[in-house]
């Protein structure tokens, strides 16, 4: 049982392994073989069946044909007995007569089934017979089986065994097989009473050939045997009687009227037999069961032929349509696969309506997948957009607290004018910064945010530095997003001005190109080792914690978030030498309306 | 690749499929069912030498479906004409060669040769020192009649017994007359056994015994070893029904055979008795066996055929009627 459950999951688990073109195929297959061998197999055995009643009742219908011609046969002959009985013998005194003429009259009447007619006294001498005239010499025929079956039960006939005839000198050397049909007769001699025996020798050429024309038409055989399981008639009998066949006479002389069946040497028959009435002989009809089926055997081979056609038509069906079934599947499955790869993946549709509709619900679910992913991403970039925003927006606290600071000592020192252009600077960097909320602003506008930077930087360095601003007038009509240039200044100043001791130069250059406008801030500072100046724009584990707190790396994201990746921050750096810090911008004098938005170009 | 073979296969077994069945349904009912062909040679001297046997041989043909030629030689034909015949079966088609030799020495060199290439089975009389395929013990038959006729010489108190040497070309004859020789020698050894034998220009076998008996040996026992002697001296009984010691003649005559005319003979007392083998299973067998042989099965030769000791008293018996009178 385990096993059988085993095996029953391997099948499972091989059957899963493989495509649904090779299940369908062989499942449509293996359901189809299966119902055509069943099929085969019911028609077969309908056909057999039918086969062998056809057969079965054409032998019994011969056989009962043979039972009457039989019958008909013998009554013949009971009738010629009675005739010579009550026609002519109990009319003759034989002391005064004879019957010579009456029997060689029914005798030559009846020539073509008879051998002999003779009429014998209780003690065996033949008061007449026909056609012979002469018993032989050696001859007792009180001995004889006929002669005493007839003098025992003088009433009834009585038939004999076929036997050889051994009553008349035969000068022709002919022998004859007979089967003596004998009964007892009361002879008048001379007006006396005596008993006597009439015989009448059948010829058993006359019942064997109704039977060897029988035997040529039937499937199998029929032979005729006497109550006892005697062979009168087979036709094979000359075989039996040498001993190089055998028969199964003696056991179907025990069975009743009608069909059984057998198994003699080995082969399975049937039997059919019947009674003769009057002589108790059995009609036996034997059919080996291999010659029922024998004859349509060409028949089964044409129908194993046609059911293997059948069965590869099935199979070539099957597998075109289980192709037909599963191609647009394969196809649908194609397009889905392009799904991860490609920007623009076609889904297929096509096949049956089912799978079509299949296909556009892929294809309606890509669509509403990639709607919802670019909605996530541009919720991203504008969350993204929002914090740098933020971050733009603020003014480190340490940075407005200084500068308040500066401002202070310059009013206690009362330094009046230089709070006042603090203060104003200060206004003017916030104004700028806030910008009515745009982020958007001209060159022109960020340069003067830078400008108001320095100077209250300035202040606070006490003129450590000095900045140079090399603009072109041309350019500060184009649009830059707010506040790139100041945090650019703000690293240059406290990574490079601060140990300056007054020989610091920030440059702040505008240039453009055909469609590229570059704002570089350029200090003559300690410069920013290599290693640094690699990650510097990437590594998002440093802080800063001083200046405006919005770092080259924020700047950096700020503008390849607006421009798309082509612009962004370049930095080049000398040690001891200084750093260059370049904004790459798009040369526009109006921003269109999806940058605007946030989205790159 | 894999799939174009499968598909090949595939193709491949459904055309064979759909031509076997076109095969089966409209080219095979029209082809002629061919039929194995055999010969059969027999010496014969009347039409009814060797009905027993024939009916044998039709019966075997019928059973096992194959075509009988029956070719018959006259019995004083040359064993060179047999030869002749043997051949010209062979040409004409025959596969196999069911022979009752005339002649055992001359013919044994020549039908070694030819049973290389065709299968010859030889029935009743070997070739050579060869004993028959299929044939009844021809010593034991011998030697059954000898031991009756020594019986009915004891009984009768005679000691001369004459042996027909005719035929004796035919191994079977030689192995009877030595098997009846040695009978005689075991049961009677003081009797004396005379040979008889026609002399150049003796045509008639019967006449020649009649008058060898009637005129030089009367009284003495006689008999004959094969069929065809049997009915000479059958013949030379009953042609010398007249003569005064007809009656010993017939009560001291024996053959071997069982033609109608030995068995009518013997029905009518004109011997005394018979010794015959069932000669309806050595036909059958013999051609059973050269189909077997000619299909390379294996064969049983030398199958056993019996035989009997029929007299007159016993002739009506069922087991020799059935085997004396066959149902033709």
């Amino acid at each position: 049982m385990n096993w059988f459950r085993k095996k029953i999951e391997q099948i499972k688990y091989y059957y899963r392994q493989k495509s649904m073109q090779f299940t369908i195929s062989l499942s449509f297959t293996l359901v189809t073989v299966a119902g055509m061998l069943l099929m085969a197999m019911f028609l077969f055995r309908s056909y057999q069946s039918a086969m062998e009643t056809s057969i079965l009742e054409d032998n019994a219908r011969i056989l009962d044909q043979v039972d009457i011609n039989l019958n008909s046969y013998l009554r013949s002959m009971m009738r010629i007995s009675d005739s010579v009985y009550y026609n002519s013998i109990k009319q003759t005194d034989f002391g005064v007569s004879g019957i010579d003429n009456d029997l060689s009259l029914l005798y030559e009447a009846n020539k073509d089934s008879l051998v002999s007619i003779a009429c014998f006294t209780e003690k065996g001498n033949l008061v007449s017979s026909v056609p012979f005239s002469t018993l032989k010499h050696n001859i007792d025929v009180t001995r004889q089986d006929w002669f005493q079956s007839a003098s025992e039960k003088m009433e009834n006939l009585h038939f004999s065994d076929f036997h050889v005839q051994n009553l008349f000198d035969n000068s022709s050397d002919r022998y004859y097989w007979v089967i003596s049909l004998s009964r007892g007769v009361e002879l008048t001699r001379n007006g006396n009473l005596e008993s006597g025996i009439l015989l009448v020798d059948m010829d058993f050429n006359g019942i064997r050939q109704l039977f060897a024309k029988v035997n040529s038409q039937s499937t199998g055989y029929v032979y005729l045997m006497d109550s006892s399981g005697k062979l009168i008639y087979h036709p094979k009998q000359n075989l039996i009687f040498s001993n190089l066949m055998e028969e199964s006479n003696l056991y179907a002389s025990t069975l009743e009227d009608g069909t059984h069946k057998e198994v003699f040497g080995k082969e399975d028959r049937m039997l059919v037999v019947k009674t003769v009435g009057y002589t108790g002989w059995k009609i036996v009809s034997v059919t080996p069961m291999k010659s029922l089926y024998g004859s349509f055997s060409r028949t089964q081979l044409m129908a194993v032929i046609i059911l293997i056609i059948a069965i590869l038509a099935m199979v070539f069906i099957n597998q075109s349509i289980s192709v037909y079934v599963v191609k647009p599947l394969k196809h649908l499955e194609d397009s889905v696969k392009e799904i991860g790869f490609s920007p623009t993946p076609q889904i297929y549709i096509g096949g049956s309506d089912e799978i079509q509709h299949l296909g556009r619900t892929i294809q309606s679910m890509v669509s509403e997948m990639r709607r919802l992913t670019d909605d996530i991403v541009k919720e991203q970039e504008e969350k993204r957009k929002s914090e740098l925003d933020a971050l733009q927006s603020q003014i480190n606290p340490h940075f407005l607290y200084n500068t308040l600071d500066s401002i202070m000592w310059m009013i206690e020192a009362e330094k009046y004018e230089d709070a006042i252009s603090m203060v104003q600077a200060l206004g003017n960097l916030f104004r700028i910064s806030l910008s009515r909320g745009k982020t958007i602003i001209t060159v022109g506008e960020e340069i003067q945010h830078a400008k108001n930077y320095i100077a209250i930087q300035k202040y606070r360095y006490k003129n450590k530095f000095e900045a140079f601003f090399e603009i072109d007038e041309a350019l500060t009509q184009y649009k830059t997003i707010k506040l790139v240039i100041q945090p650019l200044i703000e690293n240059a100043i406290y990574y490079g001005m601060e140990f300056m001791d007054g020989d610091g130069e920030i440059h702040i250059r505008v240039r453009s190109t055909d469609n590229d406008l570059f704002i570089e801030v350029a200090d003559n500072g300690p410069g920013i080792p290599q290693d640094r100046l690699s990650s510097l724009l990437t590594d998002e584990s440093r802080e800063r914690s001083r200046g405006s707190g919005i770092g080259l790396r924020n700047v950096h994201q700020r503008i390849q978030l607006y421009f798309g990746p082509d612009y962004g921050l370049e930095i080049e750096s000398e040690p001891d030498e200084g750093t260059l810090v370049r904004i790459h911008l798009p040369l526009c004098l109006e921003l269109p309306e999806a940058v605007k938005g946030g989205n790159a170009l | 690749m894999k799939n174009k073979y499968l598909r090949f296969l595939f193709v491949l077994f459904f055309a064979a499929a759909v031509f076997s069945l076109l095969y089966l349904s409209f080219f095979l009912p029209q082809l002629p069912k061919a039929t194995e062909q055999y010969s059969v040679i027999l010496y014969q001297y009347t039409d009814n030498d060797w009905t027993s046997l024939l009916e044998g041989i039709r019966q075997a043909e019928e059973d096992e479906g194959v075509v009988v030629n029956y070719v018959t030689t006259s019995l004083e034909a040359s064993p060179e004409n047999e030869l002749e015949l043997v051949k010209r079966e062979i040409e004409n088609g025959a596969e196999g060669i069911l022979l009752a030799p005339a002649d055992s020495d001359i013919l044994a060199k020549e039908i070694a040769q030819i049973a290389k290439n065709t299968p010859v089975i030889t029935l009743e009389t070997g070739l050579g020192t060869e004993n028959a395929d299929i044939s009844g013990d021809n010593y034991g038959m011998g030697y059954l009649l000898g031991c009756q006729v020594a019986d009915d010489m004891q009984r009768a108190d005679e000691k001369s017994v004459c042996i027909i040497k005719e035929y004796m070309e035919r191994q079977s004859v030689q192995q009877r007359c030595q098997g009846f020789v040695d009978a005689i020698g075991e049961k009677l050894p003081e009797a004396l056994i005379q040979e008889y034998s026609r002399s150049e220009g003796d045509y008639n076998l019967p006449v020649c015994i009649a008058n060898m008996y009637l005129h030089g040996s009367s009284g003495i026992y006689i008999a004959a070893l094969d069929k065809y002697c049997t009915e000479a001296l059958i013949e030379a009984v009953s042609s010398s029904e007249s003569e005064p010691n007809n009656y010993l003649f017939r009560q001291r005559a024996y053959g071997i055979g069982n033609t109608e005319k030995t068995v009518s003979g013997l029905d009518a007392g004109l011997i005394r008795g018979l010794v015959y083998q069932n000669e309806f299973n050595m036909g059958y067998q013999g051609l059973q066996a050269l189909i077997q042989k000619k299909q390379n099965k294996k064969t049983e030769p030398n199958a056993e055929i019996k035989y009997y000791y029929v007299t007159q008293d016993t002739l009506y018996e069922p087991e020799n009627q059935r085997l004396l009178f066959p149902l033709k």
